[in-house]
């Protein structure tokens, strides 16, 4: 996902003194990525925007103030997934809490063309964090032992939801089908 | 739904809505967060690390400052030699020579067919009778070239003579100037 950037670690630099260059250059290169694991993750395609957003800016900073040899990738993704699990399980209590209190459309995911496709519908069925760590993994690319450094969950944890989150998305998949 | 790959394809197949212009706003956003910032760094000392820094740097003031004098010489030396003024050598045009190019670096002119080769034997002679080393001597009917060197400078001869129409001769030096001598 994303293209490759000519100087990441200048980039980044450039991006934090400023440079609305180098800022285009990272965001070309890893929003698409981004957006997209958030989208798949919160199912609202604003939130999306949002948590992507707001983990850019995060991880530009966070580059700064702690470690600028690590790669910006991880850090950005790390930063998106989980504040995308926090935002769909506080809209899932929120859902629970009240729910006639909140609008099903605001709780739900977005009914325009990408929700219509069976492979969202079927990650709606399954819990955030399973949906947090299937992307992780199947669309980001990472080992799960990197899942589970990056979410700070036991490997066990990360195996055993990717194994159930799969499972289900495979049965939801198939009733789809039927 | 076993196959990890064929999952991350569908991932990659879902339709994000508004992905393009999401990405502009989210730019934009970032543009005007990290806009005008100037990079600066603060580093925190002691009062005794200063103190000592001080001292450090007092007791190599005179060892700068005599490899500062040492560096400030050898570069006006250099200056100075780079700037002097070039030797000049003086080059003997034939007085058939038509077309004649002079320049301080390198003289071209054209002669009659056949008279090339002629000309650069001519300028051999000379030059080896005022002590010039041969390096490269390639001579023949239709083209040749001619390398010459005494200390620091040099010269190139060339010559093309295809018998068909005036033959080309240029002379370059490196390391002096060149002086067009009257005909001869």
């Amino acid at each position: 996902m994303g293209g490759p950037v000519r100087d990441p670690r200048g980039a980044v630099r450039g991006a934090r003194d400023g440079s609305a260059v180098a800022l285009d250059e990272l965001f070309k290169a890893h929003w698409p990525a981004a957006h997209r694991a958030a989208y798949l993750i919160v199912h609202d395609s604003a939130a999306a925007e949002d948590i992507a957003q707001e983990a850019f800016l995060a991880a530009i900073r966070a580059l700064d103030r702690f470690d600028r040899r690590r790669p910006f990738g991880p850090w950005l993704h790390r930063i998106v997934v989980n504040r995308a699990i926090d935002h769909a399980r506080s809209r899932t209590i929120r859902r629970e809490v009240g729910a006639e209190l909140v609008p099903e459309a605001a709780a739900g995911p977005d009914s325009g063309a990408g929700f219509s496709d069976a492979t969202m519908a079927a990650l709606a069925a399954l819990p955030a964090e399973h949906r947090g760590v299937i992307v992780m993994r199947h669309l980001l690319e990472y080992t799960p032992g990197e899942i589970a450094r990056a979410l700070d969950l036991p490997r066990g944890t990360v195996n055993s939801r990717l194994r159930r989150g799969l499972d289900a998305l495979a049965q939801e998949l198939a009733e789809e089908r039927a | 739904m076993t196959a990890g790959s064929a999952l991350g394809d569908r991932l990659r197949a879902v339709e994000v809505p508004d992905e393009e212009a999401a990405r502009e706003r989210a730019a934009a956003v970032a543009r005007a967060a990290f806009a005008g910032r100037t990079p600066v760094a603060l580093q925190y000392q002691s009062a005794a690390e200063i103190a000592e820094l001080d001292r450090q740097i007092k007791a190599r003031a005179p060892q700068i400052k005599a490899e500062l004098e040492r560096r400030q010489a050898k570069e006006a030396a250099e200056f100075s030699e780079a700037h002097k003024p070039l030797p000049k050598i003086s080059v003997s045009i034939p007085a058939e020579a038509s077309g004649v190019e002079p320049g301080a670096s390198e003289i071209k002119f054209t002669v009659a067919k056949g008279k090339a080769k002629g000309v650069t034997q001519a300028w051999r002679k000379q030059f080896h009778d005022a002590g010039w080393k041969e390096d490269v001597a390639v001579m023949e009917a239709m083209a040749g070239a001619l390398s010459l060197s005494k200390e620091k400078t040099s010269l190139t001869i060339h010559y093309t003579d295809t018998g068909f129409t005036p033959a080309e001769v240029s002379i370059s030096a490196m390391g002096a100037e060149l002086e067009p001598a009257p005909n001869e």
